[in-house]
């Protein structure tokens, strides 16, 4: 990030500015920050598959995103100023995205458990945005004390308007402290015109648990950084995937299970799917510190190729610096089996149909580790009329 | 480093290198250190080349300087590329006779057991001396056959059509920097025609030695295996242990063509001063067959990625590999298949060993390219990490652009468990006994593709990496 692009800076320094914020001392100095980087180009490992080059940011206006919560018991969830930057996990000079967030975001939504807090009913909380021409940062924290519990299912959503553009700069912080409990399930079901890029990070402190199902549909062009740091003895996490990528779209993840203490456990599962031109792409990495020792860390992304132009690509990762370790990965890719589909239709069913009862299947079995059944099958008839949409 | 320090530095390193000897320098003539225009000219020069293949390798060098150092991989910026002998020319070579050999690279090659090899298991050899090829020679039946089993020089000079053809069109010059530096400076290696039809039965063998501490050797070798035909080659590499380090960057093209079968296997065990940064490739027409046998044992650091690039319907690619790292050795190996036909199918099988603070990595590509049917791929990759201090990492990318494949990847990292030892305790086996006997049976399935020769050498290196590997 040595370089500065120019053009790149010329175009930052047109993006729409609220005036009023140019007296906050932290946005001024992220925002100059934001200007000293150039936008992550291909040559950057982390973006050697897509960027945002395309996004004309000249013409995009800040927009503020409508934060709403739906959920009975309100109390310990807040939408916040975002002016306060205490305890951030994710530092504002990671790249041009984390600082603008840090520059730009009006406001984040916090969800604070305090220690022993049960929270029963499930916490649903929308992100919602007019899309229009328009950038939106935001923010949502959660953080669960001692032994604290919660469920929450976080969705971000939009209309999508063909001709236009607009980019969602989103980040999310979970720290979760000895023995909490959370289940989150995350939905990104953006418009098919929107840009995405989010950076997503949890700290598992020492027997806290934290069960993660991330569904990526929608969106033009989708970047998630998704990272656990294991932090403590008997820290776990599962982390569940379902992306489905469908004519225009690229859906690019990134996941890391980082095993920074002796004896916890990860295990992922990210299923992913590609139809029309769609492209889906998930890169894991698996890391055990060497003081991890009788680290059980797993890892396994399988991928459905429903069309001769999609693209799927899959890069697990392994780095093993401890030795009393249990840990594997396995990625496989494939179409839809032909003996499958041969026994449905022999049973009358038709190929469509027979295909989204198999899709059905594969994505269940994900979905179903959020323990969430409602929003289990309301994600599937999604899939479904993605599916239909897609389908020539 | 005087005598006692230098030995009490190999005792560092749990087992003696059996191969740490040096030869008094008799080189005739070494090129300044470094590299410039002149130095490639005068290469060409010495070879008496034609001038299209000294354009070649100005046009490689001028890619070279321009080329950034990979941004991935493990560190190699200890390697300084301006402290580097890029040519040192053993004096008088004749090929063909074992007796003309100078008596000081005879008795190292003596040492190494390779005229004895010769003629009880292989059906030709080579060996190849810091810069130069010293010795080639086939067997008389083969030869009449019209298999051609010629150092590299020779293969230009007595056959320019077919070496124009085919020479760095597997890796031309752009691929990577040091294909780029290779082409600029190659020296050395094998040139090998098999016509139509013709089976080699016995494996040839080419033998590599760095006896020049700070050199670099650039061989390169073109393999040519026409339709139907089929051969299996072996190279061997060693070096004496210098604490200055060398460098051996290697490119290997092969072509297999129409139901054409060809083995490269290769025993690298380098001492571990030496850089090996390698580029192996293969591409592989109609129903032909390509196997890659991989040994890295030795060295400082390898990243060898051999791979093969299937052009024809029907091409199999395969890859079986082994890596031992050591203490203070990185083996960077890997492989690629990029599928290009319809019905072609690879298969990596790929298993590491790290011990002290060594690191073993896997770092391999499958690709199938759009519009393609029935493509199979299945790697599997395993890693064996024998205390605290190693460590292992895997980084394979599976990128798919066609609808009916079937591709599988996995990939498991393990310690050797306690109850396999306890067993083995309980018959009387030590620690390092036990630990050996389960190292050799992790490797098994390699060792058995190795002609016999190897095969038992490969299992002595495996006990020699292993002493004081236990407490």
């Amino acid at each position: 990030m040595k370089n500065i692009d120019n053009t790149k800076r010329t175009i930052m320094k047109n993006l729409h500015w609220p005036e009023h914020w140019q007296a906050d001392v932290q946005r001024a100095s992220a925002w100059e920050t934001a200007q000293s980087m150039t936008f992550p180009e291909r040559k950057n490992e982390d973006w050697k598959w897509i960027n945002f080059e395309y996004l004309d940011l000249d013409t995009l206006n800040v927009e503020k995103p409508l934060i709403t919560v739906l959920s009975r018991t309100n109390h310990g969830i807040s939408v916040l100023r975002a002016d306060s930057k205490e305890n951030l996990l994710i530092k504002p000079d990671v790249d041009t995205y984390s600082a603008l967030n840090a520059a730009l975001s009006e406001e984040l939504c916090t969800i604070h458990i305090p220690k022993n807090g049960q929270e029963l009913d499930t916490i649903h909380v929308t992100v919602k945005f007019n899309a229009r021409n328009t950038v939106a940062n935001t923010r949502a924290i959660i953080q669960l004390e001692k032994h604290a519990q919660a469920k929450v299912i976080l969705e971000l959503q939009t209309d999508t308007y063909k001709d236009l553009q607009a980019l969602l700069n989103f980040q999310l912080e979970i720290r979760l402290d000895e023995g909490a409990r959370l289940e989150l399930m995350e939905v990104q079901n953006l418009g098919e015109h929107v840009s995405y890029i989010s950076r997503e990070y949890a700290h598992v402190h020492r027997d806290a648990h934290l069960n993660w199902t991330y569904v990526g549909l929608g969106s033009r062009v989708a970047k998630s950084f998704i990272t656990v740091d294991l932090l403590g003895k008997g820290a776990e996490t599962l982390m569940n995937g379902v992306y489905f990528s469908g004519s225009g779209q690229v859906i690019d993840l990134d996941t890391q299970q980082n095993h920074l203490a002796a004896q916890a456990h990860s295990d992922l599962l990210y299923k992913g799917a590609a139809i029309g031109n769609g492209k889906a792409i998930w890169e894991g990495m698996i890391y055990v510190d060497h003081i991890a020792q009788q680290t059980d860390s797993y890892q396994s992304n399988r991928n459905l190729i429903l069309d001769q132009r999609a693209e799927i690509k899959t890069i697990p990762g392994l780095e093993i610096n401890a030795n009393d370790v249990s840990c594997s990965h396995g990625a496989t890719v494939g179409r839809l089996n032909d003996d499958e589909l041969f026994y449905s239709q022999s049973r009358g069913i038709p190929v469509r149909e027979a295909e989204k009862l198999i899709l059905e299947g594969f994505f269940e079995d994900v979905l179903k580790k959020s323990g969430d059944e409602e929003m289990t099958n309301r994600l599937i008839e999604q899939i479904f009329e993605k599916y239909d949409r897609n389908h020539q | 480093m005087s005598d006692q320090n230098k030995q009490s530095f190999l005792n560092q390193f749990g087992a003696d290198y059996q191969y740490g000897f040096s030869d008094p320098d008799i080189a005739s003539f070494r090129a300044e250190k470094g590299l410039t225009r002149d130095i490639v000219r005068q290469i060409s020069a010495f070879k008496e080349e034609p001038e299209w293949m000294l354009n070649l390798r100005l046009k490689a060098y001028e890619h070279y300087i321009k080329r950034p150092m990979p941004g991935w991989g493990p560190d190699i910026s200890d390697l300084d590329l301006n402290n580097i002998y890029y040519y040192v020319r053993p004096p008088e070579i004749n090929q063909r006779s074992w007796d003309d050999v100078p008596d000081t690279i005879k008795n190292t090659f003596d040492k190494l057991g390779i005229p004895e090899a010769e003629q009880k298991f292989l059906a030709g050899v080579g060996a190849q001396y810091d810069s130069e090829m010293v010795y080639h020679s086939i067997q008389e039946n083969l030869e009449k056959q019209g298999v051609i089993f010629l150092s590299i020089e020779n293969g230009l000079k007595e056959y320019p059509d077919l070496f124009r053809e085919h020479f760095g069109k597997v890796v031309p010059i752009q691929d990577n920097k040091f294909s780029a530096l290779n082409t600029a400076v190659w020296s050395g290696g094998s040139f090998v025609y098999v016509p139509k039809g013709v089976k080699v039965d016995l494996p040839l063998q080419a033998y590599f030695r760095l006896n020049n501490p700070n050199l670099g050797q650039f061989e390169r070798t073109l393999i040519i295996a026409d339709e139907g035909s089929q051969v299996h080659y072996v190279e061997g590499c060693t070096a004496p242990t210098y604490t200055e380090d060398s460098f051996h960057s290697g490119v290997i093209e092969i072509i297999v063509k129409k139901n054409a079968r060809v083995r490269y296997s290769t025993i690298q065990n380098w001492s571990t001063n030496v850089y090996n940064l390698v580029t192996q490739r293969a591409a592989v027409y109609e129903n032909g067959t390509m196997e890659w046998v991989d040994a890295n044992l030795g060295s400082k650091v390898t990243m060898k990625y051999p791979s093969c690039y299937l052009y024809g319907e029907g091409a199999h690619g395969e890859m079986l590999s082994v890596a031992f790292a050591g203490p203070e050795q990185i083996q960077d190996a890997g492989s690629k298949m990029i599928h290009f036909a319809s019905n072609t199918s690879s298969k990596i099988t790929s298993k590491s060993i790290s011990r002290g603070n060594g690191r073993s990595s896997y770092r391999g590509l499958v690709r199938v390219a759009s519009g393609l049917e029935k493509i199979n791929s299945n790697v599997v990759c395993d890693a064996l990490l024998l205390d605290p201090e190693s460590a292992s990492d895997t980084y394979p990318t599976i990128d798919i652009r066609s609808d009916d494949v079937n591709i599988g990847h996995e990939a498991s990292v393990s310690r050797i468990g306690e109850e396999q030892l306890f067993y083995l305790n309980s018959r009387g086996l030590t620690d390092e006994e036990a630990t050996t006997m389960i190292v050799s049976g992790f490797i098994e399935p390699l060792v058995k593709e190795l002609p016999m020769e190897y095969a038992i050498e490969m299992n002595r290196l495996i006990q020699l990496q292993m002493i004081g590997s236990v407490g």
